[in-house]
């Protein structure tokens, strides 16, 4: 295996995965992986199908419970927690097949996620209680009355939630579609209404599980483009899943390869491109070189 | 597509309440009592769908429970409202218990305290029931209803059990009916079209989307159980003041009336607060419409005797049928805005040319 050595020490590490391992009955599906991701950097984790990958995705967003190892993220070990903390904490996703709620409109769908401004106490006392100088004990504050008397300090909300939703859309290129159903819009404008989506959490960590899933080689160059934007514009971290070597190739940092729930190779896209075993792994699957 | 501003909206709301007012004095004066009976049962249904449909429909959990929290209401009321001396003469096997054998207070607060039991019940009944999803949520609602009305049935102390309770005084009338329906559609409109109702939305349609995003679906499902709670207890309490006697027989506060709000919601469009209010209203019509088919009838000479029981097959066949053809019901998930209307209006008048 490829060791590289970690040269920006004085970087901060936003996600390390410890020995990162689950079962189901068993198939070990993931098999004490090991990662970490600095702020910042554009992580790539590519394998086979069934490798495991969208496994992990699920370990790190609480969705699974590993059998074994942990998550932490900004120095909080968040193994196994719920779903929604997480989300508060910072970390958003998007899905292999694409997940938006079909029966809302895309400027919905945007607001949906924002809902999460007001619903973060949980996540704010996980912090104060991992750094209490840092994090002040947050106080709980119960909206639901506020929305439904449609209290000023609710209003205010409301309106900053369209407004930052109206941003988000125009910065992916929806927002002439925002009153359309989300069902309405084509495959690609989907995907990227579903990183609009994630970023409306407003994130630290942005997960993104096969986002060229689909695409057609324009399709997927103006992607690489986005993810790119996105990063810089939204000082953002960001671990995506690729099927497309090419794609993963050109705009990640470092990679690492799955295969059978277990890492067979971790480097800089130079290193992965030589590495035998990665070639073995993806031999006679066309699809993947 | 002409966007109605907040305030043509608004005016154009106002005018259409004013409007219906003026509607209801006009036929609580001049339809008679018969009529103004109907029309009440019409808002009192009105409150028992769109609580309903706040679950069933904008939720997206399917609940066969909410006849149970009906029933709290409607005990709950009805003991506070009873005259003391009534209470003494129906409570002749167990006497009533204290406080409540020497309370009896107005129709509002007694309203009110219904929907707080009734929220109070739901919370108990949501609780261990939405740790469980899909099909076992409705099973698991559905028998804590039916445990609700067995305590009911047996607490001979509290509820006089299966002797009900008579004598409560009529004191729904259309205006304490609709007034409360509209309170309940501001109240759960406000809340639909909220960011907490867009939240309920999205969990309807999925989930596991829907925790990534943040939203703690347990917690969310649990409030809007809550809230249906207690316009449900507004809902029985008015229909125990309605129907002056009420007791504890599965056809009347048991699942035979969770059956009945059910075809209101699915005609109107599960998660239509209006379409709710639609299907309760066609309801309460088409309910007093097919009496006919249980009365005798004379055919040609032939005379048919009635049929007990007739009209309750017709509801569910046609139950089954709109759940075969037309889903949808009729708003679909749509409210009936000025918007909405504008939209088909113009939509229409497109067409021609
Ligand atoms: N909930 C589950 N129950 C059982 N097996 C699962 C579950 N989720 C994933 N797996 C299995 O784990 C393995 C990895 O799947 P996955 O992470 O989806 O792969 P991929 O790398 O293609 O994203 C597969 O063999 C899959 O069948
Ligand atoms: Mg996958």
């Amino acid at each position: 295996m490829i060791k590289i050595k970690n040269e920006k020490t004085d970087k901060k590490e936003v996600l390390k995965l410890e020995n990162l391992t689950i079962k189901f009955g068993g198939l070990t599906a993931v098999d004490s992986f090991n990662a970490y991701i600095n702020k910042n950097e554009l992580i790539g984790l590519i394998g086979p199908n069934g490798a495991g990958k969208t496994t992990i995705f699920n370990m790190v967003t609480g969705i699974y419970k590993p059998s074994f190892g942990t998550v932490t993220f900004n120095d909080v070990n968040i193994t196994a927690m719920a779903p929604h903390v997480i989300t508060h904490l910072g970390i958003a996703r998007t899905f292999q097949n694409i997940r938006l709620f079909s029966e809302m409109s895309v400027l919905e769908n945007v607001m949906v996620a924002e809902h999460s401004w007001l619903q973060n106490y949980k996540a704010k006392k996980v912090l104060h209680a991992h750094n209490p100088s840092e994090f002040p004990k947050p106080r709980w504050k119960s909206w639901f009355w506020s929305a439904v008397l449609k209290t000023p300090d609710y209003l205010k909300v409301e309106k900053e939630m369209n407004f930052y939703a109206n941003k988000l859309l125009s910065v992916v290129g929806l927002d002439k579609y925002a009153d359309h159903k989300a069902s309405a819009l084509s495959y690609g404008p989907q995907r990227k209404l579903e990183i609009a989506r994630a970023l409306a959490t407003k994130p630290s960590l942005l997960l993104l599980d096969e986002p060229a899933a689909g695409m057609n080689p324009q399709e997927t160059q103006e992607l690489a483009d986005f993810i790119t934007n996105v990063r810089k514009k939204f000082d953002i971290t960001i671990l995506l899943i690729e099927h497309d070597m090419k794609f993963v190739m050109k705009i990640c940092e470092r990679i690492y390869v799955l295969d059978y729930g277990k890492i067979i190779a971790h480097g800089v896209p130079e290193e992965i491109q030589k590495n035998k075993k990665v070639i073995e792994a993806y031999l006679g699957d066309e699809s993947y070189v | 597509m002409k966007r109605i501003s907040f305030k043509t909206n608004f005016i154009l709301t106002v005018i259409f309440v004013i409007g219906s007012g003026f509607m209801l004095l006009w036929a609580s004066n001049s339809l008679g009592d018969y009529w103004a009976r109907i029309i009440t049962l019409m808002a009192i249904y009105g409150i028992m769908a769109t609580s309903y449909t706040l679950v069933n429909g904008v939720t997206g959990i399917f609940s066969l429970g909410h006849a149970g929290f009906i029933a709290v209401g409607a005990y709950t009321a009805a003991l506070l409202t009873l005259p003391i001396q009534q209470k003494a003469m129906s409570f002749f096997i167990t006497p009533l218990i204290w406080p409540l054998n020497s309370i009896q207070m107005g129709f509002l607060p007694a309203t009110i305290i219904a929907g707080c039991v009734a929220a109070f019940a739901a919370f108990l009944v949501g609780y261990p029931s939405l740790r469980v999803t899909g099909d076992y949520f409705a099973i698991a609602t559905l028998a804590f209803a039916e445990i609700i009305r067995i305590v009911i049935q047996n607490s001979y102390s509290v509820t006089n059990g299966s002797l009900g309770l008579k004598g409560i005084p009529p004191y729904t009338t259309i205006w304490w009916a609709w007034g409360w329906l509209l309170v309940t559609l501001i109240v759960l409109g406000s809340f639909k079209f909220s960011s907490y109702g867009r939240a309920l939305r999205a969990m309807s349609e999925d989930t596991v989307a829907a925790r990534a995003m943040g939203i703690d679906v347990f917690k969310h499902q649990l409030m809007s159980f809550v809230v249906s709670g207690f316009f449900a207890g507004i809902g029985g309490a008015l229909y125990a003041h309605w129907l002056t006697t009420i007791d504890p027989r599965p056809t009347s506060l048991g699942i035979m009336l969770t059956f009945f709000v059910l075809i209101m919601i699915v005609v109107g469009g599960l998660g239509s607060l209006s379409g709710a209010v639609l299907g309760a209203v066609f309801f309460a019509f088409s309910a007093q419409w097919l009496r006919i088919v249980e009365s005798p009838m004379n055919f040609f000479g032939l005379t048919i005797p009635g049929i007990p029981g007739m009209s309750m097959l017709i509801f569910a066949v046609v139950f089954i049928l709109i759940m075969l053809f037309w889903r949808r019901g009729i708003m679909g998930r749509d409210e009936l805005s000025w918007q909405y209307i504008y939209n088909h209006f113009s939509k229409r008048v497109g067409d021609q040319d």
